[in-house]
Parts: C-alpha cells; structure tokens; sequence
C-alpha cells in the first residue's frame, strides 16, 4: 500500500464510499416509518397532500401515537425512525440509554398549555392550590411544567392531591367536578377553560426558565445512511413552516390547509387555527441558534432536557442522569439543508 | 355703633372681606397634580382644554409617587390629585378625607416586576437573598409583596428598598439593585438589560386588582360641583378617543407629540405604554364595576382590599371603618346624564 500514489488511494476511497452507498440502498430500500401525535401543526398539511413523498422519493408509513413515551418505545425496537416527542419524553429516553438525535422542533409551546382552575373551586391566587385536587397527564410537558409552577409557588408535592389523568379522562373529570384544577392542552384545554381561568401557563414559565417545545427526533444509524432524505424532509418541514409564518391569516378555518390539518388531527377547523396561533414555528435559522439546537451543551434543547432529567430523578422516575445532553442534538440537517439551497442558488 | 364694638365688627368685616376674597379667587383656580404617566388625559395638560372646558385658572404639578401628591392633598396644597389605589387605601386608613371620583387606568401590564440580567434571577424561587426596589406604599409595591406571597417567599428572605422611579433607574445602572417593580416610562429602560418575571395584569387575575385614579378633596370639590363636571366630561373624551380611535394615537398624532412633551421619553414608548393599561368608559365608571354600588362597588373592594393588605403587611397602623365612603360617583353620574 505504501507504493501506491495519493490519487490512486483518493480514487479507491471514491469508489469504496460509492459501493457503501449502493449495499446501504440496496440492504434499506425507500421507505421509512414517521411517528406522529394529533397536535394541529403545519407540518401535518404536507403530510396530508404527500409533499413528503413527492420530495424524498420514499414511501412514508405514518403513524399515530397518543403520547411521547409510546413513540419513543416505538423508535428503540426500530418500528420508526422518526417520531414526534415532547420535552420529558425526551428526557427520560435519552437517560435509560436510548440513542436518538433531536434534530427539528416542531413548535415552541408558547401559551398553549395551562393551568385551569374550575370557577367553583375556590382557588383565585396559587397559594389556594393547597390541598386542592389537579390533574395533568403522566409525563407530559405539562406535568413537567406543573411541578416546576408548584415549586415556584413553594408548594409541595405533598401539599396537593396530584391526579394523573390523559386528556379525555381529565375532561370528564372536571365536568363531573371531581378535579378543582388541571394542567392541559388544546381542545380539552379550551372546553375546561369554558368554566375555569387561568392561574399561570407556558408562556409565564417559559419566562422563569424552563421553555417547553416538541421536536422531531431521528435514529442516528438510520440518518447516517439516508443524508439525501434528512435534507429533503427538513426542506419540506421549514417550506410548510414559513408558508404559516409569512401569512397565518392565510392559514384559515375554509383554507385547505387547516381542513387537512383537521382532518388527520381531528376536532374542527376552527379549533386548529386557534390552537396554532398559541404556538410559534421557529425557522431553521432561529433553530440553529443557541436558543435551540446550537450552543452546545448550554444550547436551550439539550438545558431543557437536563433540566427535564433532574425532574424526572427527583420524582423518583429515574435513578440516574446524565451531566449534560448535548450528544442528542444534532445540527447536522438544518446546516445541510441551508448549504444545499445556496449551493443551488 | 357702640364704640365697643366698632373694633369687633371692623375685625369682623375684614376676615368676612377676606374670606371673601379667597372664596372669590378658590371659585376659579384649582391646583391639579399628574404623575409621569402615559395614559390619554394627560394630552388636555398639554393642550389648555382643560382651562377651557371648566374655565378655571389650573396650575398642574407634577410629583414622582402617589404617596407624595396625597401628602400634598392631605396639607391642602393641592385639591385633586392623580394616585394608585394602594396609596390610596394607604392615606384612607391613616385618616386623609378624600374622594376617589374617577378610575383614570386599570393598570394591567403597564406596571411589571424586572429583573436584571447577570443578577442570577431566572425563575420566583431566585428572588431570595436578592434586593428589589420600588416606590414604597405605591400599586407596584402593593403588587411586588403580593407576587412574593404567591411564590411562598417569606418579608425576611428578600431585602425590599424603597427608591423613586428616577433612582431605580440610577440603582438598576450601578447594579445596586438586582430587579425592581416600577411602572413606565422607567420600566421600558430596566428591559434594555433585564426580564419581566410577572406583571399587574397577571396578579390582576390572581384576584388583586390594581388602577389608578383621581381624588378629590371633598370639601373643595362640593363647593365647586360645575368644576368637577365640566373636568370629567373633558377627560372621558380622552379615554373615548383611545379607545375609539386608535388612528389619532399613532407615533406622529398631535397627541402622542402633546403626551410627550409633558411626561418626556420617546412616541414610540408612549404608544407602546398607552396600549398597556386600558380605559373604561363614563357608563362603565358609573356602574357597579367601578365606582357605584356602595361596599360591593369595584373602588371601595380593591380600597378596602389594598388597606388589609397593607395592613397586614404591617405598611399601615390603622384601617378605616368603610371604604365605600370615599368613593364618590355622584360626578361621573352628572357628567354622564349633563350636556
């Protein structure tokens, strides 16, 4: 080997690359399986019209799931490589050893998700939370963020009666007043919201710290030999996400966009377009930054999911964390894709 | 005429000339005091209508805290002034007779707790062992100790200063103080470098209401009952204007340049501020809401409700026997029914 030029080894390095690209195509044919949850986000419009399809060339298998855990378990036994996940979801998967890479947030929760007392509940100020009855469902960012808004108003775990209920048990629970309060989203949050006011939400907590956000995640091996789909897909993500940004107005309950959105979320037109305007679609520039993806282990998404750890370890729901979470947050496609669309300009 | 009486009834005659005299010169001139605030009224200061709708002779002063212009009410140096309802309640329990005559801001986002960046105050628990400025006995004071009660942080774990609005800036620069509750104009100065943790509008909701309004005093103003008619009539239009139409409140309007050149600060900080608190109107002042409805009206509630506080906060000595009787709505109902 030795003998041999610098050109000849550059070539045989070409051509060695080349044949992994051609086993890699071979051994995993076009297709993937996305992991989706039934929250009203632009996104869902391109998987309506098939834009994802038409623009990767693969075959796509969506599927539902009703909460951050299941499509986690879902991408560790390989069943999807992609999926749509929450903060603490997150954090639990990336702790007990699963390996993902965070690499698009679907949305900036913003003020969508609050905390909703009932009006005959008695409670007008947080202190009035003591010994009163609050459901949230197990494992969401809002339970996440309702233990922080407790510890922010002094008050212990030990202090309220905490119910874990999902979404639509928690609806009947308030109706039948079997709860005085609840920490929620979307619909549910704008039927309970009829009869109740808000004590705090998202947007205060984003404030003191903690900003809550959905991302999508991939199975690194799997990225590593699709790059040409990760840039595509991130092309389409940030092309649906600006269409909404430039003109929500646009984007309204007679639109085909959001009649699609309903569609596969389900609910009414009307509660999509509400329910989007609570969140905020950052751009891929914006993503990039520290605020998101970029900076490191002090960038926001790999401090949230440790921030996320230590809550979940001190609610006894892991033994152990890791010290810092950068490795689950990658740049790798949004910085593709911005290279790519100036190499073509 | 009995000679003895001649020096009586000469002393007599002049105190009765003089009295005279300066109920001749009470009927027509009135000292008015404003706070540096960018709320619609304050653009009549600017532009004599106030003069001319009342045609009296008005000398505006301005003070920097509420607390101070009651001080000058309770001496008599002033017969209306501009306040928060937690000085207020404050001057009503240590005694000061006064009538609150109209609601001129619900105050709402426009009063705000700032922290500074570099302070290390990212969320509520952070404020402990921190210090925190603000005007002492004024709405944000009311508000800052309520905020820290709702976040279970007990009087002795933050230490709260007492400083102007012009020295929380001054504080804020030299970095003496990590975070201050203040109002605007000096609250868009602390965001340059700092983060609102939670505002009026949001502790509004929490049940604890807070506004600004404007008091008599009750033995000048039913002496003068055209006065205080002619006067709210002029300041409602203002409130009418806003809330109406928004077009002649922009950056280049003649009031937003007349809001200016009285408070100072830039247009574009007085649009922003404008926009935070809101304005209710005449009928809505005349209502339950506000001013009418004895104890159960919304004034007398947050009176009685911002004393207790202060009270238990130990601000205060003394409460009051009934609050309801330092609201007076018979004003606002003879602008509003008067032509």
């Amino acid at each position: 080997m030795g003998c041999w030029s610098a050109r000849v080894r550059g070539i045989l390095a070409i051509a060695l690359v080349g044949a992994g690209f051609l086993l890699t195509s071979v051994a995993h044919p076009a297709e993937i399986s996305i992991g989706y949850q039934r929250v009203y986000d632009p996104w869902i419009h391109a998987m309506a019209t098939g834009q994802f399809e038409r623009t990767t060339g693969y075959e796509i298998e969506w599927r539902a799931f009703d909460s951050s855990i299941e499509v986690m378990g879902a991408l560790a036994r390989g069943e999807i490589q992609i999926g749509h996940t929450g903060g603490t979801g997150l954090a639990g998967a990336a702790s007990v050893g699963a390996d993902f890479r965070i690499f698009w947030i679907l949305h900036d929760i913003g003020a969508a998700e609050a905390l909703v007392v009932r009006e005959d509940s008695g409670i007008v100020a947080p202190q009035d939370l003591r010994r009163k009855r609050i459901a949230v469902p197990a494992g969401s960012t809002a339970h996440y963020q309702l233990l922080f808004a407790l510890e922010q108003f002094d008050i212990r775990r030990s202090d309220v009666i905490l119910t874990f209920r999902d979404p639509k048990e928690l609806l009947e629970d308030w109706k039948a007043a079997r709860i005085d309060a609840a920490f929620v989203w979307g619909p549910i949050l704008a039927e309970i919201s009829r009869s109740g006011t808000t004590l705090v939400n998202s947007g205060h907590l984003r404030g003191w710290g903690r900003p809550t956000f959905a991302a999508l995640v991939v199975n690194p091996e799997w990225a590593a030999i699709n790059p040409g789909f990760m840039t595509d897909f991130v092309g389409v993500l940030a092309a649906t996400d600006n269409a909404y940004r430039r003109n929500p107005a646009a984007w309204d309950h007679k639109s085909d966009e959001i009649t699609n959105i309903a569609r596969i979320v389900g609910g009414t037109p009307a509660q999509a377009v509400a329910s989007m305007r609570l969140y905020n679609y950052p751009s891929m520039r914006e993503q990039l930054t520290r605020k998101w993806l970029g900076g490191g282990s002090i960038g926001g998404v790999a401090k949230a999911l440790l921030d996320n750890a230590a809550y979940l370890k001190e609610n006894g729901q892991l033994r152990t964390i890791r010290s810092d979470y950068e490795g689950f947050v990658t740049t790798d496609w949004i910085t593709r894709r911005l290279a790519g669309s100036i190499q073509r300009q | 005429m009995p000679r003895w009486l001649v020096g009586p009834v000469a002393l007599l005659y002049f105190l009765v000339q003089l009295s005279m005299g300066s109920a001749v010169a009470a009927d027509k001139r009135v000292t008015i005091v404003f706070l540096g605030t960018y709320t619609p009224w304050i653009v009549g200061i600017a532009s004599g209508a106030y003069e001319r709708a009342t045609g009296y002779e008005i000398e505006w002063r301005e003070f920097a805290t509420g607390f101070e212009a009651l001080s000058a009410l309770a001496k008599g140096e002033v017969q209306i002034t501009y306040a928060g309802v937690t000085p207020i309640a404050g001057a009503v329990s240590n005694g000061l007779p006064l009538e609150v005559f109209w609601v001129a801001g619900d105050i709402d986002k426009s009063e705000a707790l700032v922290v500074r960046d570099g302070a290390g105050i990212v969320k509520p628990r952070d404020l402990r062992n921190k210090r925190i400025a603000t005007p002492f006995g004024s709405t944000s004071h009311f508000h800052l100790l309520f905020a820290l009660e709702q976040f279970g942080i007990p009087r002795d774990e933050t230490t709260i200063v007492s400083l102007t609005p012009s020295e929380i800036a001054a504080a804020w620069q030299e970095g003496r103080i990590d975070g201050a509750y203040i109002w605007e104009p000096v609250q868009s100065d602390l965001l340059r470098d700092g983060k609102i943790l939670i505002h009026s509008g949001d502790l509004s909701g929490w049940g604890r209401p807070t506004f600004d309004a404007l008091v008599a005093d009750p033995k000048w103003s039913s002496v003068n009952p055209d006065f205080m008619v002619a006067f709210i009539k002029t300041i409602a239009v203002y409130g009418d204007s806003y809330r109406n139409d928004r077009d002649r409140w922009t950056r280049a309007s003649a009031n937003v340049q007349d809001l200016v050149a009285i408070v100072g600060g830039t247009h574009a900080r007085a649009v922003r501020t404008l926009g935070l608190y809101s304005y209710p109107s005449i009928q809505r002042q005349a209502s339950t809401r506000w001013l009418s409805g004895g104890g159960i009206g919304g004034v007398a509630q947050a009176l009685a409700g911002n004393a207790q506080f202060l009270f238990d906060q130990g601000v205060t000595k003394k409460l009051a026997g009934d609050y309801s009787f330092y609201v007076n709505s018979e004003w606002v109902r003879r602008a509003r029914t008067s032509n």
